[in-house]
């Protein structure tokens, strides 16, 4: 769904990111070169399960990547946003900045329209 | 012609707006968090750095006045060297959060310079100065210097770490 005209393509909600903890993970992501899951975890406040699942969809749809360590003998496992996932999330930015754009457009024009006071209609 | 509402009588596009503008600060949120966190330092960095100073200015100084500079070439410098590399690698992986090296990284380290550097070297200079004015000698002003040193850098990174804290307090 895109609203906005001014681009030459416009810019879609992308699906993947739908979900409000799948864009969280993502926009975590975006602002850093990679974070430790349980710190993801901690930011989005899920168990363990539904940021598994969610760090699962998004590295299906090739925005993340994955990658296992060890911080002395703990193990940890560290997120990064793929360039697709920075490139899903800006057109998804984009297309949500479009809607709320295209809101305000519409509000400034209905403002500007001029009104006609209600009253009979005239009569032949 | 009649608006499309929802049940409470509020236009469906300027519900679908509002919903994306909550969204889009909540992106907004998550990248602010994300890179505040990154800038956090590990605890253990700031009293470890110190020690290490401390203990590195008095063995250069010990160093120097035995006039052993070649194992301050050959030995001091590459072991301090190493300890800062691993010191540097410890803390990146201990952080949990990698910063980005864009201008936000910059802006962080100028902030570190101006929090933690400038307020050690201005009390390092002060405590020597300070020390060799009431005529202490070079052991006792070196001593003094290496405390002030290692205690600047641990109070350093501690208002540091409690300055992003309390931005990160204020944005969550």
């Amino acid at each position: 769904m895109s609203v906005g005209s001014h681009r030459p393509h416009p810019a879609t909600l992308e699906g993947t990111l739908h979900n409000p903890t799948r864009l969280a993970v993502a926009a975590f992501l975006s602002a850093c070169a990679e974070a430790e899951f349980g710190v993801v975890r901690d930011h989005c406040q899920v168990s363990d399960s539904v940021m598994s699942k969610a760090a699962s969809a998004l590295d299906t749809a090739g925005y993340l990547g994955i990658r296992k360590g060890y911080v002395g003998k703990r193990p940890r496992t560290w997120l990064s946003l793929t360039p697709a996932g920075h490139e899903a999330l800006a057109q998804h930015v984009a297309a949500l900045q479009d809607i709320v754009a295209a809101a305000q457009h519409a509000a400034t024009s209905a403002d500007a329209r001029p009104t006609t006071p209600p009253g009979p209609s005239p009569q032949s | 012609m009649e608006q499309d509402t929802t049940g409470e009588g509020v236009p469906v596009a300027a519900r679908s707006a509002d919903a994306a503008a909550s969204v889009l600060r909540d992106v907004q949120g998550a990248q602010t968090q994300a890179r505040l966190r990154a800038r956090l330092v590990p605890a253990w960095y700031g009293p470890a750095t110190g020690i290490f100073l401390a203990v590195y200015v008095v063995v250069a100084q010990r160093l120097l006045e035995a006039d052993k500079g070649f194992v301050q070439l050959w030995l001091a410098y590459p072991v301090a060297g190493l300890v800062v590399v691993a010191f540097r690698r410890a803390a990146r992986r201990s952080r949990g959060v990698t910063q980005l090296k864009d201008a936000d990284f910059r802006a962080g380290r100028r902030q570190r310079r101006l929090m933690i550097l400038a307020p050690t070297v201005l009390a390092a200079g002060l405590v020597w100065g300070i020390f060799r004015a009431l005529g202490a000698g070079d052991h006792v002003a070196v001593s003094a210097l290496a405390v002030a040193v290692g205690l600047s850098m641990w109070v350093g990174f501690a208002r540091y770490n409690l300055a992003i804290r309390r931005q990160l307090r204020e944005q969550a």
